[in-house]
């Protein structure tokens, strides 16, 4: 075990040595997850995207008061202005005609005007549409309370008096059916550059150090040791774990930083999102070995760690949601450690489900792991 | 202390080492002799139990390396042919390692890390990274790396390979001294100076088999009184044959299309008497040298070429 031990704090100290390793280890995975977590803030999840809406106020009056008071009431970003100070360009513009307030308090039909630009956000619009509809509800339900209080007259009065009391009607509008959750920001940036680098350095440092050590005679040497050949394979093991351990967690506290000094959102758990990567760098360890076994050349090694990690990363849904792709290259994600992890880290950093959603995930991340160790430990030879 | 016994290893269908028997003594030097390609490396990796052998046993103080492999391996120091350190690491660290891989810990380990720099004369650049050190430092390392722990028997593959003379001698010295100390030294080498120098006994290896065996005075002996005589021209294997055969007094070693190696029988006529004949008729030879009696000339007589061939 000592042996085990000493073999896997050499290759950690060795990656601590190199500076380019270092960078990409820690710095990196760092700034892709800020950058593209900040890049794409504000999602396409309807159930929880806000949408722009401007409100042109051409009445002026108490109904449509009431009715943009209605509308700050959901998850939109409300711009209300005056006739005069329409914006020239808004995603999308309710219009309140001119004598809206009086029209309706005599009783006639008055038509409300959503104008807005093709090709916006799918999401967003549905959002506004659903708030624009409760506030519509909420103000008719307000008239009618109106209407059957006191003496019966619809007035502006009328409904001020109604302010005063509770609320008889309650308007609520919810999203029904199978809504498709999107993860967005950081939410997805986060996991998605974590399983990405945690491959990264476990296929090019992991896989290129140990082909340069057969090249240059450690691994033999390492062999001349009082050491079983299994205790050198789990040393190099360990040496990658430990190197993927180190790693995650200085990802996992960074994202902590992150949130306690910039608010940003990286999820409610951040157990359950190392352990899912902890979990997950099982599966990568032994695959940084079977890489290093398989290939002699360290820099071929390094090369094609780093192709497969691209192409894994990309076709996991690392890099965007794999939500968003046809269900084909859904179905594909599924062939891919990455897809797995990915699949678990959004029931957990996503969706906020916990780490019991995960773990159907977690069970086919230690199968790739059981998988790539049983092939890798074949495969090595040590001279 | 080091007993092979009929060592044998075959590479896809290609014969690397073929029934290799050989004792070490305690304390003893022991060179194993060959050209480049011999099956030098081949044993001494069986023999240090990195390579498993297709035949035969070897037994370290009575243990059978393979059947016992830690307990063997704790006895033995491997110095590789390749410089086997981690450039990215200090001197130290290496020796750190290595000393932790063997059981070494704490005081007794830094106490032995200094004293193995100081006797390769690294003391001043223990806390350097390899990769600043010259190829002579970096040899050194790779010796000191096998001393670390102080192993019983120790495994000398090629140690001075590229390294400047100055280097040469200090590591030359240093197995001196561990062997004074009653290490028992397994060395593998294709430079005879070294081999004539250091050992006491040696063996000389080609094309995967012992040629012989011996003390340096018993192959000098069976190297004979007699001089090598090498021919070279531009003259064929059969002209060569016709003419050099029945001279008295010369062995025809070795003949090829353009070169003849020939011993001189010390009882015969001498060289003066010899080379007239030798060049006399139609054999165009363009150059001839004459060799001593040494281990170049042991091995010339057993394989009927040189060993840096």
């Amino acid at each position: 075990m000592n042996g085990v031990l000493a073999i896997a704090r050499c290759d950690l100290q060795r990656l601590l040595q190199d500076r380019s390793g270092l960078i990409w280890t820690f710095l990196m995975p760092v700034v892709f997850a800020a950058f593209f977590g900040l890049a794409f803030t504000g999602g396409s999840d309807p159930t929880t995207a806000r949408a722009y809406l401007t409100v042109v106020d051409e009445d002026q009056g108490p109904l449509a008061r009431r009715l943009v008071t209605a509308l700050e009431a959901g998850q939109l970003e409300l711009n209300v202005v005056a006739p005069d100070q329409r914006p020239a360009k808004p995603v999308r513009t309710l219009v309140i005609p001119a004598g809206f307030s009086r029209r309706v308090l005599a009783g006639e039909t008055v038509t409300l005007r959503l104008e807005k630009e093709p090709e916006t956000n799918e999401p967003a619009a549905l959002v506004a549409q659903a708030r624009i509809v409760g506030a519509i509800a909420r103000l008719l339900a307000d008239l009618v309370a109106a209407s059957t209080a006191g003496d019966g007259t619809l007035s502006p009065e009328a409904l001020e008096r109604l302010d005063a009391g509770d609320d008889l009607v309650r308007v609520e509008a919810r999203y029904a059916g199978r809504v498709q959750r999107v993860p967005s920001g950081f939410r997805h940036s986060l996991p998605g550059n974590a399983v990405m680098f945690v491959m990264l350095i476990a296929l090019t440092h992991g896989a290129g150090s140990l082909a340069g050590e057969r090249r240059n005679g450690t691994l033999r040497r390492l062999a001349t040791a009082p050491l079983s050949r299994a205790e050198i394979l789990g040393g190099k093991l360990a040496g990658r774990l430990g190197i993927a351990l180190v790693q995650i967690t200085f990802f996992v506290l960074t994202a902590l930083a992150a949130r306690a000094f910039f608010g940003f959102d990286v999820g409610d758990d951040p157990l359950g999102l190392w352990l899912v990567l902890a979990v997950y760098a099982l599966t990568v360890a032994p695959l940084g070995l079977l890489f290093g076994g398989l290939i002699r050349d360290p820099d071929h090694a390094a090369n094609a760690g780093a192709l497969t990690t691209l192409g894994m990363a990309g076709l996991g849904g690392c890099w965007w949601p794999i939500e968003v792709v046809p269900e084909a290259m859904q179905r594909l994600a599924l062939l891919l450690p990455t897809g797995w992890a990915m699949r678990a880290l959004h029931q957990v950093v996503a969706f906020g489900n916990g780490l019991a959603a995960a773990v159907p995930s977690l069970l086919v991340l230690a199968a790739f792991a059981a998988l790539f160790a049983a092939v890798a430990v074949r495969t090595l030879r040590l001279t | 202390m080091i007993r092979v016994e009929r060592l044998r290893k075959e590479f896809d269908g290609l014969v690397a080492v073929d029934g290799v028997s050989f004792t070490v003594e305690a304390g003893e030097i022991f060179g194993l002799l060959g050209p480049n390609g011999a099956g030098k490396t081949t044993t001494l990796n069986m023999i240090c139990g990195v390579l498993k052998p297709g035949d035969g046993r070897v037994l370290i103080d009575g243990e059978d390396v393979w059947a016992k492999p830690k307990e063997v391996k704790r006895k033995l120091g491997v110095v590789p042919q390749e410089i086997a350190v981690y450039d990215d690491l200090t001197a130290r660290d290496n020796l750190r390692f290595w000393g932790s891989l063997h059981g070494l810990r704490g005081a007794e380990l830094k106490a032995r890390i200094d004293e193995a720099l100081s006797r390769v004369g690294l003391a001043e650049r223990g806390d350097d990274k390899p990769k600043t050190f010259s190829g002579g430092m970096k040899r050194r390392l790779n010796l000191c790396m096998g001393l670390l722990h102080r192993p019983r028997v120790l495994l000398l593959d090629e140690p001075t390979v590229g390294i400047d003379p100055q280097a040469r001698l200090n590591v030359l010295e240093v197995v001196r001294e561990i062997a004074a100390a009653g290490t028992t030294v397994l060395y593998t080498t294709h430079y005879m100076d070294e081999a004539e120098e250091l050992c006491d006994r040696l063996a000389i290896i080609d094309h995967g088999k012992i040629l012989t065996l011996g003390t340096l005075d018993q192959l000098r002996r069976l190297a004979g009184e007699g001089e090598v005589l090498r021919l070279s021209g531009s003259f064929d294997q059969a002209a060569a044959s016709r003419h050099l055969a029945p001279i008295d007094g010369v062995k025809l070693l070795h003949v090829g299309d353009g070169d003849a190696v020939l011993a001189l029988d010390p009882a015969g006529p001498g060289l003066t008497a010899v080379l007239p004949r030798l060049l006399d008729g139609d054999l165009a030879v363009a150059d001839v040298s004459v060799q001593r009696p040494s281990l170049q000339n042991v091995f010339i007589r057993l394989t009927g070429r040189e060993l840096r061939d």
